[in-house]
């Protein structure tokens, strides 16, 4: 009985880490060149996905993650020929970070509907601030240093190593302290205040690691495709994936944009291949709203609820058997 | 200084036009607290009504009447088979089911129509000379139309029992309520309001520019801007937030070289700036948002 609730637990804990690692084998060892494509894909939305639910903890529903992707994406490719690629990647990250914070510092006092047109606003202005700055070559956008010579397979592998690296640190913030902490900051920020929680710090930080999961997102874009225009990166389409497969997947959970976001790609592209490249996402706006609808806690939430009530069925039966 | 005075008599005319898709918005969010980014598409489905009307023939009078009728009905449809099913869910699932329903009517308008832009090719009006300062009648057209429909709009919110439901539900849910107030009504003549003002903004659309799927979106994150410059749900903001845009927009893509492609630019730094100075809107309740 104890060795069955132990591996619970560890399966708990662990299984999000195992579950990566076994999907990124078989994608490296059994999957097409095209397949492994796609899986990249959906490992950039995974980061982005995740680095909004970690905001969104704080009750900070961002409604433009794609600001930092997008600053992540340029500022790889720019530096990444004059400091080599490891450094771009670090300067990049703390770069990001740096300015994620100034605008949560900024945008720290909005709430709801204002925080999320606010954070709307700063993206699409992100995208005008490229096209204007003397350094990013404007609209006829930028070229960037492709990593591993675009073997897929290994582009694989890092993307799946900083995928856990983005899990393990949602899975920091989902222990018991800040966990709790984030909930009294979104549900009632004076209690939050009053019981010692540094509300504005904690707001901010948490805005900063956001902002530097996104880049990390963003800079695995920058080294798998060779050239981007600034209105790949720095669109809507992004904050919409962003917060869809997260709320689809599952809110205040590593696993929720894990789901989701297999669940909103596969639909994509099942989609474009039966009706082609023109008005697919039909289906997927069809989807966003089923599932906003019939299932507000995403699937994490249905699979809870499923677990739960085995759980109480199980409690029951055991107190009429005593 | 005719440029200048030219440029501003511009920004003023399209002015009329935002200010009629941002009081929109505005209604909208005001009473059901719920922020439709769906409104650009309706803007959208609107111009492709009145574009297939005027090319077979109709009347451009006839042709708004039947855009402004046919989104206020969607929008309540709309209203109706999803909204209503997310007005007590959480801020980010409302958010994201507009964007879904938005996703769904762009993307069905590239089926129906295929991206490809079309133009109506129309002369409202003939040109106006002043001077040397000339303003094209199709610009004149879209102002006297644009501020009908907003004033027209405040008309029925201050004048009649509907839009004084409508008020008092936006200024204090809990006490419409209890004073017999129907706020489901009120919720829906919201959509409807806001879904015909959008249907007849469509028509402006395409008379003023071209017609494609996704011109709607350009327009609504125009409205979001100027919605949140002038307070969430408040309709003086909206026509003050939209004359500022226009006017600024207007400066910006004449003064500065390749200035028309940063439009989207003016109004978010305006937004932004906005947000730092003065974060509750010109005409925002104190403590709205923080």
């Amino acid at each position: 009985m104890t060795n069955a609730k132990t591996a619970n637990r560890l399966l708990g804990k662990y299984g999000i880490y195992v579950f990566i690692i076994l999907a990124c084998i078989v994608v490296y060892f059994f999957a097409s060149l095209y397949f492994q494509q796609i899986v990249l894909g959906v490992i950039i939305i995974m980061i982005l996905g995740i680095s909004w639910d970690v905001l969104a903890r704080t009750g900070q529903a961002s409604f433009g993650q794609s600001t930092y992707f997008g600053i992540g994406v340029y500022s790889v490719a720019i530096l990444a020929p004059i400091t080599g690629v490891v450094a771009a990647w670090i300067i990049s990250i703390i770069l990001t970070m740096g300015i994620a914070a100034l605008f949560g510092m900024l945008l720290s006092k909005l709430k709801g509907r204002y925080f999320a047109v606010s954070t709307l606003a700063l993206s699409m202005a992100m995208q005008v601030i490229v096209l204007v700055l003397p350094f990013t070559s404007g609209a006829s956008g930028i070229s960037t240093t492709m990593l591993f010579r675009s073997n897929r397979g290994a582009q694989v592998i890092l993307a799946t190593v900083l995928l856990l690296v983005a899990v393990f640190i949602s899975e920091q913030l989902l222990r018991p302290r800040p966990r709790t902490a984030a909930f009294l900051i979104r549900s009632n920020a004076y209690l939050a205040e009053s019981s010692g929680i540094p509300v504005f710090r904690r707001k901010v930080m948490t805005f900063s690691i956001s902002g530097g999961l996104a880049c990390l997102a963003g800079a695995i874009y920058s080294s798998i495709y060779g050239y981007v225009l600034p209105e790949d990166v720095f669109n809507v389409k992004y904050n919409v994936m962003a917060i869809a497969v997260s709320i689809l997947g599952g809110v205040d959970s590593s696993a929720g944009p894990l789901l989701g976001a297999i669940l909103v790609r596969g639909i994509e592209e099942a989609t474009k291949r039966t009706i082609g490249s023109t008005g697919y996402q039909l289906f997927v706006g069809l989807l966003i709203i089923v599932c906003v609808v019939t299932m507000p806690n995403g699937i994490v939430g249905v699979i809870k609820k499923h677990l739960s009530r085995h759980r109480e069925r199980g409690i029951k039966k055991s107190g009429e058997a005593v | 200084m005719a440029t200048l005075i030219q440029t501003i008599i511009f920004g003023l005319l399209v002015a009329g036009l935002y200010a009629c898709i941002a009081s929109g918005v505005s209604i909208v969010v005001g009473v059901t607290r719920i922020i439709n980014f769906a409104h650009g598409e309706l803007v959208m489905l609107g111009a492709y009504v009145t574009y297939y009307l005027y090319t077979a023939g109709v009347n451009i009078f006839i042709c708004m009447i039947a855009s402004f009728i046919s989104m206020g009905l969607l929008s309540l449809v709309s209203y109706q088979l999803f909204m209503r099913r997310v007005l007590d869910s959480a801020e980010h699932n409302q958010v994201l089911s507009t964007y879904g329903l938005s996703i769904l009517l762009s993307n069905a308008a590239m089926l129906l129509f295929t991206p490809i832009v079309k133009a109506m090719h129309v002369t409202m009006m003939p040109s106006l000379h002043l001077g040397p300062i000339v303003i094209p009648g199709n610009y004149i057209f879209i102002a006297i139309f644009g501020f009908i429909l907003y004033f027209g709009l405040i008309f029925f919110v201050n004048k009649t029992k509907l839009g004084a439901m409508m008020k008092l539900t936006s200024e204090n849910r809990q006490l419409a309520k209890y004073s017999g107030v129907n706020t489901d009504l009120a919720y829906q003549v919201s959509f409807v309001v806001g879904g015909a003002l959008a249907g007849a903004a469509g028509t402006l659309v395409a008379v003023m520019l071209y017609v494609y799927p996704t011109v709607g979106s350009e327009y609504i994150t125009k409205a979001f801007a100027i919605v949140v410059m002038g307070g969430l749900g408040s309709i003086p903001g909206a026509l003050l937030g939209a004359a500022i845009l226009a006017v600024g927009e207007s400066l910006v893509s004449t003064y500065i070289p390749n200035g028309a492609s940063l439009n989207f630019g003016v109004s978010f730094v305006m937004l932004i700036l906005m947000l730092v100075i003065r974060p509750n809107g010109f005409f925002g309740k104190r403590g709205d948002r923080a």
